[in-house]
């Protein structure tokens, strides 16, 4: 091989070199951006998460009578979902934890915003006992309390 | 960093009896107690049987002993060493 063609089988083989590094390069690069637009991404949804979560805690739930429960969302712009209803005895310290997302409804323990709705609990919930203390947990992490309806603000005054 | 920021033990309700909690997994990876400590009325450290609880899931952590009503303080240390403090109620 003469002279010249040694030089151009050497530029040839740098120039594969370059192009071989340069991908590697790219490949890293882009590898390490996703990594990082994807950790940015996933600590953004939690933010919005914790937001949301923190927005549910005006959320009512009460019994109406024996069987029935009523779930109030007039107070936040996000729609809940309830998963879990958590009942504890304090006399033997056993607990019982019932899945609400087992329902056939699935939509039946969702309330969108400013919605009221009343569900019979029967299905998924044994009726109340009167000395149950009963949690309510939901999709987002809030920790409710399903009790007795709430009192007025104001004390009803009664004449006469 | 992912566990940092994907591990959320929610505490639903503490059972005086056996000195229980009831967790919730409002996380994005599976995680458990390792250890606890009762800090505030001062109460005793537990080192806990740590069986991860998946994301969306209920499961229960004891203290070993039951513990008095009333509410207490809690420092825990979760599968990926994140400590944690939270207020717990039991009943």
């Amino acid at each position: 091989m003469t002279e010249s063609g040694r030089i151009g089988v050497k530029a040839v083989s740098t120039v594969i070199a370059a192009v071989i590094v340069l991908t590697i390069f790219l490949g890293l690069a882009s590898a390490i951006y996703a990594g990082i637009f994807q950790l940015g991404n996933e600590s953004g949804n939690l933010v919005k998460r914790e937001a949301e979560r923190a927005m549910e805690a005006f959320f009512q739930i009460y019994w109406l009578n024996e069987t029935h429960v009523v779930l109030f969302n007039n107070h936040s712009s996000v729609p809940i979902k309830l998963l879990y209803w958590v009942r504890v005895n304090p006399d033997s310290g056993s607990y019982t934890v019932y899945n609400l997302f087992n329902s056939l409804d699935p939509a039946k323990y969702t309330v969108k915003p400013s919605g009221m709705k009343i569900v019979d609990i029967r299905t998924e919930v044994p009726t109340r006992n009167r000395d149950s203390v009963d949690r309510v947990v939901s999709e987002r992490g809030s920790i409710l309390r399903g009790g007795r309806c709430p009192q007025p603000a104001i004390p009803t005054l009664h004449a006469g | 960093m992912l566990g940092g920021l994907g591990e959320s033990l929610v505490p639903v309700e503490g059972v005086s009896i056996g000195g229980k909690i009831i967790l919730y997994n409002n996380g994005l990876i599976p995680t458990c107690f390792l250890e606890l400590r009762v800090v505030d009325p001062p109460y005793g450290y537990s080192v806990a049987s740590c069986s991860p609880v998946q994301p969306r899931q209920i499961d229960v952590v004891s203290l070993g002993a039951t513990i008095s009503p009333g509410e207490y303080v809690v420092i825990a240390r979760t599968l990926h060493n994140k400590i944690v403090t939270f207020r717990v109620v039991f009943r």
